[in-house]
């Protein structure tokens, strides 16, 4: 039992940690076309708040105002993006100076083969 | 077979009724196409322009075509188990299984399928410094035409005797989210439009089974209007008084009801749902940065629709960017809601051009040069411009 309660606190912690930012220093880079988003806190709360629902990629093809990215980031909170309060204006001013509209941005171009026709399932990977 | 196919959908390009008898249906499906992957995942994934008109030089093959996705699919679904349920404001809630739509009347409908969202991309190309619509980049290939094969809505709305005062039909699929706070997918419209004899309950695609990505066993087809209307994997259509206060419909898939300053957000309540496309073309060839042979003719062809059943009645091209227009030839239209292809004979002089194509529908309607700013980055339909450079063999 006591082991148990002490496994439940460490994966709350390392969960915690995960969401807080902490550990920021084993993140590397991303690089998404002519953009690269440095790593820190910032990348892993974004890294850690939106790929659990999608790529991140949708994030990085954006190129939009502060004011724009602030509502994107309250509509995802709301729709349950584990973000902390207290985290959003980091997080935000991050994605403004990295992802604005005047950022680089070029066509490129990634391809993938069309999935298998299926019916009943998806295609299985 | 690459001869074959090349020459069938040039003749289709022009016109021709040989090019579409020529090819088995999945002809190019079979080689596995590549997708332009807009969002990797759920799969934002959409058509080059190059495999638009893959399928008989006019539709775009079922494994080709694009795919939209706000929550990814459902993990399975049973075929025997799957049913459609109609009930709200009607004398005789329905229940049906998928034999039991098959054995109603059915009725083909070409129709052309395209986000909303596609072009969004080129809102930040023509208003660079202001904020970018939020959303998916989409450039060109969130589009694709296919023969819907299905039965009507207004059979089976009648069937189950809509009520007086009932004005929407609310409309819920089988994909959910993966977080309880995250909105499910859920879509309403006006049974007006329902009552369109276009507007069916598909079960094929192409002449087969819809496939699992574009919405098994069943999907809404609503032809003219944009694709957040087209719910996959439906199971449910409430009939109602009023339309869904659900997120997708009450903020999402909306366009303001009057245009603002370009990167400004408007409220939702000063916005209405997106619904009809509008008149557009693409080229399909040539492609950008293409190298044709100076001095030898070659056709530049694509493909025009428009939106709510009007039907694009003339294409023009350019090939001196825009300072010059001229009639281009059009392919028979399939029916009120698909595209029709155009093709225009040019003979390239050596160096650079570029080649632009403007439709116009039978409602007077023409291709803007930019498209209004608009939130949600909706609607883009602006003039296409292919840069090709023209080079002595």
């Amino acid at each position: 039992m006591r082991k148990l309660v002490v496994l439940g606190a460490a994966l709350f912690a390392a969960t915690f940690a995960a969401y807080a930012g902490v550990g920021a220093q084993e993140t590397a880079p991303v690089h998404a076309g002519p953009v690269t988003l440095p790593a820190g806190p910032e990348l892993l709360a974004l890294q850690n708040s939106c790929e659990a629902c999608h790529s991140l990629n949708m994030v990085t093809q954006q190129r939009l105002s502060a004011a724009t990215w602030k509502a994107e980031v309250t509509k995802m909170r709301g729709f349950g993006a584990p973000l902390k309060a207290a985290q959003e204006p980091a997080v935000v001013a991050y994605l403004a100076r990295y992802l604005g509209p005047t950022a680089p941005r070029t066509a490129v171009r990634t391809t993938a083969t069309a999935p298998p026709i299926t019916y009943g399932e998806p295609p299985r990977p | 077979m690459e001869n074959s196919l090349s020459r069938s959908r040039l003749l289709a390009a022009l016109g021709g009724a040989l090019g579409a008898a020529a090819l088995p249906l999945s002809a190019r499906a079979a080689s596995a196409p590549l997708m332009d992957v807009i969002v990797e995942r759920p799969y934002d994934w959409g058509t080059p322009l190059a495999e638009l008109d893959g399928l008989d030089g006019l539709y775009t093959s079922n494994r080709a075509f694009f795919i939209r996705s706000h929550m990814g699919p459902p993990p399975s679904i049973d075929r025997a188990a799957w049913r459609l349920t109609i009930d709200g404001m009607v004398e005789r809630p329905l229940q049906l299984s998928l034999d039991d739509l098959r054995k109603m009347e059915h009725v083909d409908v070409p129709a052309v399928l395209q986000c909303s969202g596609n072009g969004r991309f080129f809102y930040g190309t023509a208003f660079p410094t202001a904020s970018h619509p939020a959303g998916a980049q989409w450039q060109y290939g969130g589009v694709g035409h296919a023969r819907w094969t299905g039965v009507r809505m207004r059979d089976l709305l009648h069937r189950a005797g809509v009520k007086s005062g009932a004005r929407y039909s609310n409309n819920y699929g089988l994909d959910n989210p993966l977080l309880p706070t995250t909105p499910k997918f859920i879509r309403g419209l006006e049974l007006e439009k329902l009552l369109d004899p276009g507007s069916i309950l598909a079960y094929e695609m192409n002449g087969e089974p819809l496939p699992y990505y574009h919405g098994f066993p069943v999907r809404l087809i609503v032809p003219g209007w944009a694709g957040d209307h087209w719910v996959k994997w439906i199971t449910h259509m409430t009939i109602a008084d009023a339309i869904t206060t659900d997120f997708w419909t009450s903020a999402g898939y909306r366009y303001p009801n009057k245009l603002g300053t370009p990167g400004k957000g408007v409220k939702p309540t000063d916005e209405h749902p997106v619904t009809t496309l509008n008149v557009k073309s693409l080229i399909l060839s040539p492609l950008d940065g293409a190298r044709p042979r100076a001095g030898t003719a070659t056709v530049v062809r694509g493909v025009a629709w428009s939106g709510d059943g009007a039907v694009v009645r003339r294409v023009e091209v350019s090939v001196d960017g825009g300072r010059s227009w001229r009639d281009a030839d059009l392919g028979e239209s399939p029916g009120r809601f698909g595209w029709r292809t155009f093709s225009h004979r040019w003979t390239p002089q050596a160096g650079t051009a570029t080649i632009m194509a403007r439709a116009t529908d039978d409602r007077g309607a023409v291709q803007p040069r930019v498209s209004p700013w608009n939130p949600g980055g909706y609607l883009w339909n602006a003039i296409q411009s292919v840069q090709v450079e023209a080079a002595h063999a």
